[in-house]
């Protein structure tokens, strides 16, 4: 009887925080979605560094450990996976740009998805930082569902991973004008395509903002780096 | 989605790749024999791409726990991080300006998509 109740308190109360954070989380995000929206997109304040570092705050103010955090709201974190799975259909969507471009368009993905993992992997190793951080760095162009568990399977660390995406795409989104300006490039295919590429989610939101066209490109692009990058991540390191 | 994904996670025991991409590369291939876009998944998807990035927040949060390695070597990673996107960006955007045909045909393809 005795240990019955034990149970049924540790359920309530497991259950109560699960509710609580994961209430917490979306509130914060749906707050930092305005926000992005009053600012008109500020990168600085992107809704995603926002809404973490709320959650961080929060956190703190309850006196609760990142640990118990994280754990309440795993379930979050756990369907990611069946929502990346989904990215399957702008894939399919662009499978008509795909064939019809071919190497064209897989050439650049391919070459620049790779040359970004593999130069700041350089950097890591000629600084000679421990080697788990280098396998994360590796995985900085993936989007981010497919870098999390990428990470996992060649021994990074899958929350680092994020962190380092999440850096890589706001500094992206932030120099692509300039960039842009400097080269002369005017084609918003070109403009999608890198930034997909580079820059994954938050490059392909970028890309949105500029034109849809730009935004379609960035899409298959960091789908198809995402996929290929990842594929030979995990075979060569897995 | 769900089962799909639960199928891509046993199957990760054969095929050592993210279960989710395998998930994901599975549906393709469904689409792809199906020829079109079924209506419920048409429906639904858009909505939660849109959202996708809260189920980042979790894998953020976490990344506090390594602060202190991030502190620990920052100039690497941050030199890392910023130089060679600036590079990589600079080359994926030479190499498509290069590449990609300037048909307009073309364009109005990828327009309709």
């Amino acid at each position: 009887m005795f240990q019955w109740q034990l149970l049924t308190e540790f359920m309530t109360t497991t259950f109560l925080d699960i509710a609580l954070w994961t209430a917490i989380v979306v509130l914060c995000y749906a707050f930092a979605l305005r926000v992005a929206v009053w600012t008109k997109q500020n990168m600085l304040l992107h809704p995603l560094l926002l809404s973490s570092v709320l959650v961080l705050l929060i956190a703190m103010g309850l006196n609760t450990s990142v640990t118990e955090v994280v754990q309440h709201i795993s379930i979050i974190y756990w369907l990611l996976g069946p929502v990346t799975v989904a990215l399957a259909l702008p894939v399919y969507s662009q499978i008509s740009v795909i064939k019809k471009l071919g190497g064209r368009i897989l050439l650049p993905i391919i070459l620049g998805g790779t040359l970004a993992p593999l130069t700041a992997w350089l950097v890591f190793w000629l600084s000679d930082l421990d080697e788990v951080l280098q396998l994360t760095i590796l995985t900085k162009s993936i989007t981010t569902p497919l870098a999390m568990d990428t990470a996992k399977i060649i021994g990074g660390i899958p929350e680092l991973s994020v962190l380092f995406l999440m850096i890589t795409g706001i500094f992206s989104a932030i120099i692509i004008a300039p960039l842009l300006a400097k080269l002369n490039i005017k084609d918003d295919r070109v403009t999608g395509l890198s930034l997909g590429t580079i820059a994954h989610a938050i490059g392909t939101a970028k890309a949105l903002q500029i034109s849809e066209q730009a935004g379609a490109f960035a899409t298959l692009a960091l789908c198809v780096n995402g996929i290929t990058t990842a594929i030979i991540m995990s075979a060569v390191l897995g | 989605m769900i089962g799909i994904f639960l199928l891509g996670q046993k199957l990760t025991a054969f095929v050592a790749l993210p279960a989710a991409l395998i998930g994901l590369l599975i549906l393709l291939i469904l689409l792809l024999l199906l020829g079109r876009v079924p209506d419920f998944l048409a429906r639904t998807t858009p909505l939660y791409l849109r959202f996708m990035s809260v189920f980042f927040i979790p894998a953020i949060v976490g990344g506090w726990l390594f602060k202190d390695i991030v502190v620990a070597n920052f100039w690497p990673i941050f030199i890392a991080i910023l130089g060679t996107t600036a590079l990589s960006l600079l080359l994926t955007l030479g190499l498509a300006k290069a590449l990609l045909p300037k048909s307009d045909k073309l364009e109005d393809n990828s327009e309709r998509q």
